[in-house]
């Protein structure tokens, strides 16, 4: 399971019948005085999905989950959480948030916060199991000030996941971690997947939504750039990547025709061809001395800067 | 028990462990007024009650206003509001325990201020004396933690924070100057027209109603009573409004 993302089929209610949403957003638009941070988006979660949603600084990521949590009223539209309205008690007992800007109480122990918690759910997992699945033991009398950073954000999870959600809210949860730290983070995510647990997540690190989800959403200038299995997503790029070891300088291929994109990575080339099997002999005539090929499948990265950029944002092919 | 009073005191008990783990948190109003007041009662020896009143009164709006206004309104920009309003934390509770540390932390001023006044000021008071003066401070500080809600939640906490300062102090003065000749007689009716929104006028003479003192009479006292009981259940509403308008901004 690890690191190839988490399938699970839908739980309909029967063949052939989807089963209704759990999150569900209808031509929702969101305004801050006079700039629009959302603008009529239609998106629906169903139980199940793990779901990854991505977008440069700026593009309605944060407001999008602020809308499905009911901390904002849309401007338009609508949200529903559950089939009830964000902000109803019932639709939050399912649920979990780990949010970008949440400082806790420095003064509070952990024990203390996540005892605190659980009281807000009618069926909350066991104080132990909740400190023992996001890692907490040992630190339980710690207080939450005295913590190191990839700490706080474990006690950010065990606040999330306290009350057994059937639904799970990350909005960026990596962010401040270092790459072993979010390793260990989405471990403690992937249990809460096995247990049946529906996730949306945003994030920067384009690695762990290739990892992790199932569905990617793209959202850009607070619009819906793109929608799907990640699968699919990724086919949007016609495209391989190919890795090389060469003296053969960047500047000099960019107006191979066989080349959509190069750049320097260490000490090797990489190159978004859609025909490798026409570019590796161009290139060996060029370098007969090249050395360590590789060719691999378009990355999501790939995906996301294109779907970015004919959008007429985002950096232009080198 | 019930899941309810379990949250209740959890919620009462985390607010006083947030207090009392920073070093003289718990002090703060105390330490402030006290050390005035024992001034003063060596300035005008002997201080009388108008000292105790006084004093009584300042510590009693601080800790509605500025005490818990300024701790909500700070929990705001930290974010901790944010993530307990995405959650089902029922905000009743939350407010609830706030405000009986808050009702806590009066009793403790109270009794620190009848101890200071015993001893620098030589003041005697009975022990039925001692109950009225605790339970007016207790109860006197409803209103302006209700006032104080409010204004957590009005506008950004940033905002607020700054609003909650600039309110006290117009409160106050405000208050005492209801008790000057002021000047021309328009702005004396603009005082009293101001004051009548004022939880700190109406406690003010209803603390001074005590001393007996007729400079310091302000009309009877069950009216400034059922005017700091409309206001306390008015600042409610309009913090009740204010929270649920709340967008959870973190700034501004």
């Amino acid at each position: 399971m690890t690191g190839q993302g988490v399938t699970r089929g839908l739980h309909g209610a029967g063949a052939g019948i989807e089963a209704p949403p759990i999150v569900e957003l209808r031509n929702a638009g969101k305004r801050f005085g006079s700039v629009t941070a959302l603008h009529d988006v239609t998106l629906a979660l169903r139980s199940g999905e793990v779901t990854a949603v991505l977008g440069p600084n700026g593009a309605g990521k944060t407001t999008l989950i602020g809308l499905m949590l009911g901390l904002l009223h849309p401007s338009t539209g609508s949200a529903r959480l559950f089939g009830l309205h964000p902000q109803s008690r019932a639709g939050r007992e399912r649920t979990g948030v780990m949010l970008q800007i949440s400082g806790l109480p420095a003064t509070l122990k952990v024990r203390e916060l996540v005892r605190l918690f659980r009281l807000y759910y009618p069926e909350p997992l066991p104080l132990d199991d909740i400190l023992e699945f996001s890692g907490l033991v040992g630190l339980e009398e710690r207080l939450y000030g005295n913590l190191s950073g990839g700490e706080q954000q474990r006690v950010h999870l065990a606040l999330a996941i306290c009350g057994d959600p059937k639904l799970l809210f990350l909005d960026e949860p990596t962010a401040k971690l270092d790459i072993e730290l979010r390793r260990e983070f989405w471990k403690g995510v992937e249990r809460a997947i096995a247990r049946g647990c529906t996730v949306l997540f945003t994030t920067h690190h384009l690695d762990e939504a290739d990892a992790y989800a199932e569905r990617i959403v793209v959202i850009h200038k607070g619009r819906v750039a793109a929608d799907g299995p990640k699968a699919e997503i990724k086919a949007r790029v016609a495209g391989k990547r190919v890795r090389v070891r060469t003296r053969l300088k960047p500047e000099a291929l960019r107006t191979e025709p066989l080349v959509h994109e190069v750049e320097r990575v260490g000490d090797r080339l990489e190159f978004v061809t859609e025909r490798p099997e026409a570019l590796i002999p161009r290139l060996t005539a060029l370098d007969p001395d090249l050395s360590d090929l590789e060719v691999g499948a378009g990355a999501l990265e790939d995906v996301f800067l294109s779907l970015i950029r004919d959008q007429g944002d985002g950096p232009t092919p080198r | 028990m019930t899941r309810t009073w379990q949250l209740y005191t959890e919620e009462v008990r985390c607010a006083f462990l947030q207090q009392i783990r920073v070093p003289l948190k718990f002090f703060e109003v105390p330490i402030g007024l006290l050390p005035s007041y024992v001034f003063g009662a060596l300035l005008f020896n002997p201080p009388g009650p108008i000292l105790l009143v006084i004093f009584g009164v300042l510590g009693t709006v601080n800790f509605g206003l500025l005490w818990l206004g300024l701790a909500v309104a700070r929990e705001r920009g930290q974010g901790w509001m944010r993530l307990k309003q995405a959650s089902p934390m029922p905000p009743l509770w939350h407010f609830a325990g706030k405000v009986s540390v808050t009702l806590l932390n009066a009793v403790v001023f109270a009794l620190g201020l009848l101890l200071v006044a015993g001893f620098a000021g030589h003041l005697p008071v009975t022990i039925g004396e001692v109950g009225v003066i605790l339970a007016m401070i207790t109860l006197g500080v409803l209103p302006f933690c209700a006032l104080g809600l409010a204004l957590a939640y009005a506008g950004g906490p940033n905002t607020a924070e700054s609003l909650i300062v600039n309110v006290t102090v117009a409160l106050l003065g405000l208050a005492a100057l209801q008790f000057f000749e002021v000047g021309p007689a328009v702005l004396e009716a603009a005082v009293t027209a101001l004051n009548t929104f004022s939880p700190a006028y109406h406690f003010m003479v209803l603390a001074f109603g005590g001393t007996g003192l007729p400079a310091l009479q302000g009309g009877p006292a069950w009216l400034h009573g059922l005017a700091l009981a409309g206001l306390t259940v008015g600042f409610l509403a309009l913090a009740v409004v204010l929270y649920r308008r709340d967008e959870g901004r973190t700034h501004g």
